[in-house]
């Protein structure tokens, strides 16, 4: 037995050092080990031994061997019980075998024998004070490794189980990485089947007039302002134009402004670093970062607080901004698309909305047209829903009363196609037989709701004139808006939370449709289930 | 996306069973399908019972298989009416 020298186990210890900080691939980390080793450690075979934690089983890694084996091949799995290699995994402690012919006593140890193996030395590999696996050698001469070469493997083996550490990390992190691109993948297909359709049901002019701009200004990479009633589409026009866009590939990533509390909207938009304030407890990535090289579309844009509007402008303007409590300038590539169901240049007007803002999100404006305005869209709208929610609830409508549809066709429809989705998701719950019909209590406005709050979605411009000179704007926008609220109360029969709830239906988080019910004074027609 | 299944009946028709969204490519390989059909004189049917949207470009191939004589079969309600319009 020839001992390694203190000079050769140094070089040998750092050469595996080098091939532990310049290999990250299993098979190249293990290859340069072996060559390192095989300058103070004599073998024939050598080989690493994992554990594998679901099945408590120590799984062959990686082997280099001269020696030809049935047995002895990568992924061989032996128990962590009741084997050589586990003994040393249990206990970690090496194990000499000098003499394998008299030494033997696990199965898999005779397997060694009948490849020609007659000493070895196995070391546990430990990492973090875990067990990783075991390192073995292996000779097919009697009395070719002493306690010395035990000593020097075991050291060996305490850098060679960091490596393998980080290297399984590093592999947990690829394979995690994939599992997300993957699932991104899934979800943005997801997202495209379920929305990718209901914005180009319709051959009305006021809708093809609409998706020509749509198809005009997609490919520009402007900022585009939608302006629409509530329940218009104005999301799936957003969608549309990303889906037309040259960024189509990167997400579109949406942000509600009238749902993000004013003190949350800057870490909502630009990120924040962990202890930035009470309650960053975590890193947070901004919506405007996530969307980088994507789309952004910063829907109700109308209801940012004026403190809000000049930090979004600084965004518009400069491409780049700071994480809250971060001194680092973080430059984004961003396409914007806002939407609002407000009179912007009117809110310029009142002081409410800032002039420099409103001129830089309206470089292309779109009008989203009303239903009442596309009317002649209604019968393929509705026959589009049926199908969806028919299939969705299991049901079997062949078709509509005809009656119904006139009177789905007479309807003004205030709250446009999602209250026309709405009114036809109840009527195919509700249906009984094959043929859809609808009463007229779908279409009655409230009894109960003061007059001023009842919908007048056919108002003439002069008409609207008209009130705003006798109630004053903000007052009209007032009655419109509690118009709009009670509606989607009745809907959902007095719920506001809950995918049929009032706040789903408008768009609004639950909180803020509370607080709008609220100020407004507005009585709910039954408590809140939800 | 758009399964498209050619089925050939004993008495020498063609049957093209659609499944999913007529839409964006697939519009233009349906077309090719149905021309080759259409060349070789042979009846053509499209069974649409399982189309669940077509696009705009969809439904003009459509309209105009319809005028060549092909026969559009079991269409769902909203096709027939994305069809009607």
């Amino acid at each position: 037995v020839s001992s390694p020298g203190s000079q050769e186990r140094h070089q040998t210890l750092l050469a595996i050092n080098n091939a532990i900080i310049s290999s990250l691939t299993r098979d190249r980390l293990f290859h340069a080990i072996a060559v390192a080793l095989r300058r103070v450690v004599p073998f024939e075979r050598t080989g690493i031994f994992l554990h594998d934690r679901d099945r408590d089983v120590l799984r062959l890694f990686v082997l280099q061997s001269s020696l030809s084996s049935a047995y002895f091949v990568v992924g061989l799995e032996i128990p962590a019980t009741e084997s050589h290699v586990g003994w040393v995994f249990q206990h970690r402690r090496p194990l000499l075998r000098r003499n394998l012919e008299k030494e033997a006593q696990y199965p898999a140890e005779r397997q060694a024998l009948k490849d020609g193996v007659r000493a070895f030395v196995i070391v546990p590999l430990v990492a973090h004070d875990c067990c990783l696996g075991t390192l073995a050698v292996a000779s097919t001469v009697v009395d070719t490794y002493a306690e010395e070469h035990v000593t020097f493997l075991q050291e060996a083996a305490n850098q060679i189980a960091l490596a393998i550490d980080n290297m399984l990390a590093y592999e947990e992190i690829a394979a995690l990485k994939a599992r997300l691109e993957r699932e991104n993948a899934y979800l943005q297909e997801e997202i495209h089947r379920t929305h990718n359709f209901a914005e180009t049901v319709g051959s009305s002019p006021a809708l093809l007039a609409l998706l020509a701009s749509v198809e005009k200004v997609a490919p520009t990479d402007s900022t585009v302002l939608i302006h629409g009633e509530t329940g218009t589409g104005k999301e799936l026009i957003a969608r549309a134009i990303h889906d037309r866009s040259l960024r189509r590939s990167r997400p579109l990533v949406k942000v509600n402004c009238s749902a993000i509390s004013a003190g949350l909207v800057e870490s909502e938009f630009f990120g924040h670093v962990k202890g930035a304030f009470t309650g960053a407890l975590e890193r947070r990535i901004g919506r405007f970062q996530l969307a980088d090289r994507g789309t952004i579309f910063l829907d109700e844009v109308g209801e940012l607080s004026l403190d809000t509007q000049v930090k979004l402008l600084r965004v518009l303007q400069e491409r780049e901004f700071e994480p809250v409590g971060s001194n680092e300038t973080v430059r984004v590539d961003v396409r914007v698309i806002a939407a609002t169901n407000r009179d912007l240049a009117a809110a310029v007007q009142a002081g409410r909305f800032r002039a420099d803002l409103f001129y830089r999100l309206n470089v292309l404006p779109l009008r989203v047209p009303p239903l009442r305005e596309r009317a002649g869209d209604i019968p393929q709208l509705v026959m589009f829903f049926l199908a969806r929610f028919s299939k969705a609830f299991g049901k079997s409508v062949e078709g509509v009363a005809s009656e119904t549809m006139q009177a789905l066709g007479r309807y003004p429809w205030p709250g446009n196609i999602r209250e026309l989705q709405n009114v036809i998701e109840r009527a195919v719950v509700l249906s009984r037989g094959s043929v859809l019909e609808l009463d007229d209590s779908v279409f009655a406005p409230s009894s109960h709701l003061p007059s001023e709050a009842t919908p007048r979605p056919r108002e003439t411009t002069a008409e609207v004139e008209g009130r705003v000179g006798s109630e004053g704007l903000g007052e009209m926008l007032e009655n419109i808006e509690r118009a709009h609220i009670i509606a989607a109360l009745e809907r959902s029969r007095g719920v506001i939370e809950g995918p049929h709830g009032a706040a789903q239906s408008l768009k609004v988080h639950p909180n803020t449709l509370r607080s709008r019910i609220e100020k407004l004074g507005i009585r709910r027609p039954a408590p809140e289930k939800s | 996306m758009l399964l498209i299944a050619l089925i050939e009946t004993p008495g020498g028709e063609s049957v093209v069973r659609l499944e999913g969204e007529l839409i964006g490519p697939w519009v233009d390989e349906l077309k090719a399908l149905c021309e080759q059909r259409l060349d070789s004189h042979t009846p053509l049917s499209l069974d649409l019972a399982d189309v669940r949207f077509a696009d705009r470009q969809g439904v003009t191939l459509l309209h105009g298989l319809q005028a060549r004589g092909v026969h559009l079969a079991r269409c769902s309600l909203f096709v027939a009416e994305q069809l009607r319009a």
